[in-house]
């Protein structure tokens, strides 16, 4: 669940996260998409458009300049003289103004070149500048035959002027060429910059038209997402306070059976107190021999003892604080001993048989053990009203393992499953079912703590139970013993 | 004469020290160890019985027995017969019939353990001479 936790925040915060990224992304396209469009602006606003009406000037005062040589041509040929001063006069206005228009276009180019952003400078600044140059040189050599002409002073020599003439228009024509090229040149990079800046705008825009649908998607995808995880909190919600609900009637269970335990713990106690006070009674007024009432009250004292006992060793195995007194000992003989004295009170369909292994020597609690080996063997007995139990023992060079087999009623399904737990035998209805219901948990708790196994299952035959356990023939420090370990 | 008393406990010094008591007081005691024991036992007594007399003065009888409980024990004697004393000899106290029947409540004495033999025998001859009287 806490991964699933980090896992759900990690979520969530990678979701704004995105959705953040996006929206930073769609400002920064934007910002750069506002600064490319300014940029081509900027060029159309002071490079392009200045570009073509200095040329649109130039071109107007090259045909005004050709229109004034046609007037000249005319007065020179009329023999009118002071007219054709007049024209020179003219000319020589022309003359300035082109060159001061081409000597403007040229500064335009070049300080275009210094502070525009040349990527988006078409045509070429040095290619256009080389261009200039060439209508320079040519308006130059043009305006030098304009000159030649304006000093023609006797037109009888025909040949003359007109070879001055057609010099002329051959310079006029190469000269409109030049100039027409250039300025398409500049016409159509203003329109190619014109459809760049469309083109561009219509690019951003889509591009932040995507990203923001992007961003509505993941929204949207997030929102259902958070709601999915609401969701999933509430059944988490649901279910945990259901488990909780469910532990919690099991500790209210529990708790009832613990009180239960007390109760018959107290009841015990009190009810073997009755006949040590029965014993003194008799004893005093004689009714009863002291000698045999002594024997009474020792055999019910060791009776509270064992109630006692099992009380503590429940606190004990409940705290995970059992204490082991490890020490060498033949589990065979163990075994022996404890036939040996139940066989004395058994009933009389009923035996024990022992089949034992050769030597069973091993590492553990005598005592303890012996508690274990007791307990079941005495369930055996009282659940068996006729037939036989049977005591094994096996060794398999790092286990020994003891199996006590009866042929009583049998372990009932429903509590089969939970045998070795708390007041199991003592929470079910069965008539002849007695005890604390502690005394498996206790084995499970001695058998853990030797770092063995405990198993019951009933026979395959249907008549009784086997309940069989086994430790290791080398004792194993359990995790109380290193505990102590560490801390001491 | 001495009364007839039965009486269910499985604790087999505390089913010694009765008989002693009892048989010292002049009266006659039947043990059984068990639940079903006591019921059967009552069962046979019933059958040397005239109809409407009741086989035993008083059945004494222990809460906790193997077999069947006390109060199973004392409800299948009152079926049979009714008017049977019963008087229960329980550690747990009054509490134990909490959940038992009006009937059996009614019919039913508690005595509280651990108790003196002797006072035992008083309560018992007490009871039944009151009940004599009645």
């Amino acid at each position: 669940m806490i991964y699933q936790k980090a896992s759900t925040g990690f979520r969530i915060g990678a979701s704004v996260g995105i959705i953040i990224l996006m929206l930073g992304i769609a400002v920064a396209i934007s910002a750069s998409a506002n600064a490319v469009i300014t940029d081509q602006t900027k060029i159309i606003t002071n490079f392009d458009e200045p570009l073509e009406k200095t040329f649109v000037q130039v071109n107007d005062i090259q045909k005004n300049k050709e229109n004034i040589l046609d007037d000249a041509i005319k007065f020179l040929q009329a023999k009118d003289m002071s007219g054709f001063q007049l024209t020179k006069d003219e000319f020589g206005i022309s003359e300035g103004l082109m060159i001061n228009e081409l000597t403007q276009s040229s500064d335009l180019i070049n300080m275009g070149a210094n502070t525009l952003p040349l990527e988006y400078l078409d045509p070429n600044p040095n290619l256009t500048l080389t261009k200039i140059d060439g209508i320079e040189r040519l308006n130059a050599a043009y305006d030098q035959s304009a000159h030649d002409l304006f000093a023609l002073s006797d037109v009888s020599d025909k040949s003359k002027l007109n070879k001055r003439v057609n010099d002329l228009k051959d310079k006029e024509t190469s000269l409109d060429e030049k100039q027409t090229v250039l300025l398409a040149d500049i016409e159509s990079s203003y329109q190619n910059i014109g459809t760049s800046i469309d083109q561009n705008k219509q690019r951003f825009l889509m591009l932040e038209i995507i990203i923001i649908a992007s961003v509505g998607v993941i929204s949207l995808a997030s929102g259902h997402f958070v709601n999915q995880i609401n969701k999933d909190l509430v059944h988490e919600v649901f279910t945990r306070t259901k488990s909780l609900q469910k532990a919690n009637e099991k500790l209210q269970k529990l708790n009832i059976l613990k009180d239960e335990f007390i109760n018959e713990a107290s009841h015990e106690l009190k009810s073997t107190l009755n006949p040590i006070y029965g014993f003194v009674e008799l004893a005093k007024c004689g009714d009863m021999d002291k000698e045999e009432a002594l024997a009474g009250i020792a055999k019910q004292a060791r009776q509270i003892e064992e109630v006692a006992n099992k009380m503590l060793d429940l606190g004990k195995i409940d705290n995970n604080r059992l204490q082991l007194f490890i020490e060498k000992f033949d589990l065979n003989n163990l075994i022996s001993e404890i036939v040996d004295v139940a066989k004395i009170n058994l009933k009389e369909d009923v035996s024990i048989v022992r089949d034992l292994s050769e030597s069973l020597e091993v590492e553990g609690d005598r005592v303890r053990i012996g508690q274990v080996i007791r307990n079941i063997l005495n369930n055996a007995i009282k659940f068996t009203r006729k037939g036989r139990i049977l005591v094994c023992t096996s060794n398999d060079g790092t286990n020994a393992e003891i199996e006590i087999t009866d042929t009583g009623i049998g372990i009932h399904p429903d509590i089969l499953p939970r045998l070795f737990n708390k007041f199991v035998t003592k929470s079910h209805k069965r008539e002849n079912l007695e005890g604390s219901g502690l005394g498996l948990y206790i084995c499970k708790g001695i058998i853990d703590a030797h770092m063995g196994k405990i198993h019951a299952h009933n026979n395959h035959d249907h008549h009784g139970a086997t309940i069989s356990f086994s430790i290791p023939l080398t004792h194993q420090a359990n995790n109380h013993e290193i505990h102590e370990t560490l801390i001491n | 004469m001495g009364l007839q008393i039965l009486s269910g406990e499985d604790n087999e010094f505390a089913a010694l020290q009765y008989k002693k008591v009892f048989e010292k007081n002049q009266h006659q005691i039947t043990i059984a160890r068990d639940g079903e024991e006591c019921v059967t036992r009552y069962k046979k007594a019933l059958e040397n019985c005239p109809t409407e007399t009741n086989p035993f003065d008083v059945v004494l009888l222990d809460f906790v027995m193997p077999k069947k409980n006390g109060v199973r024990v004392a409800k299948e004697i009152l079926d049979l017969r009714p008017s049977q004393k019963i008087i229960f000899a329980s550690a747990f106290g009054s509490g134990i019939l909490d959940d038992a029947s009006s009937i059996l409540k009614d019919s039913i004495e508690i005595l509280q353990k651990p108790f003196s033999l002797e006072f035992l025998v008083k309560k018992i001859e007490n009871s039944c001479t009151l009940k004599a009287t009645h």
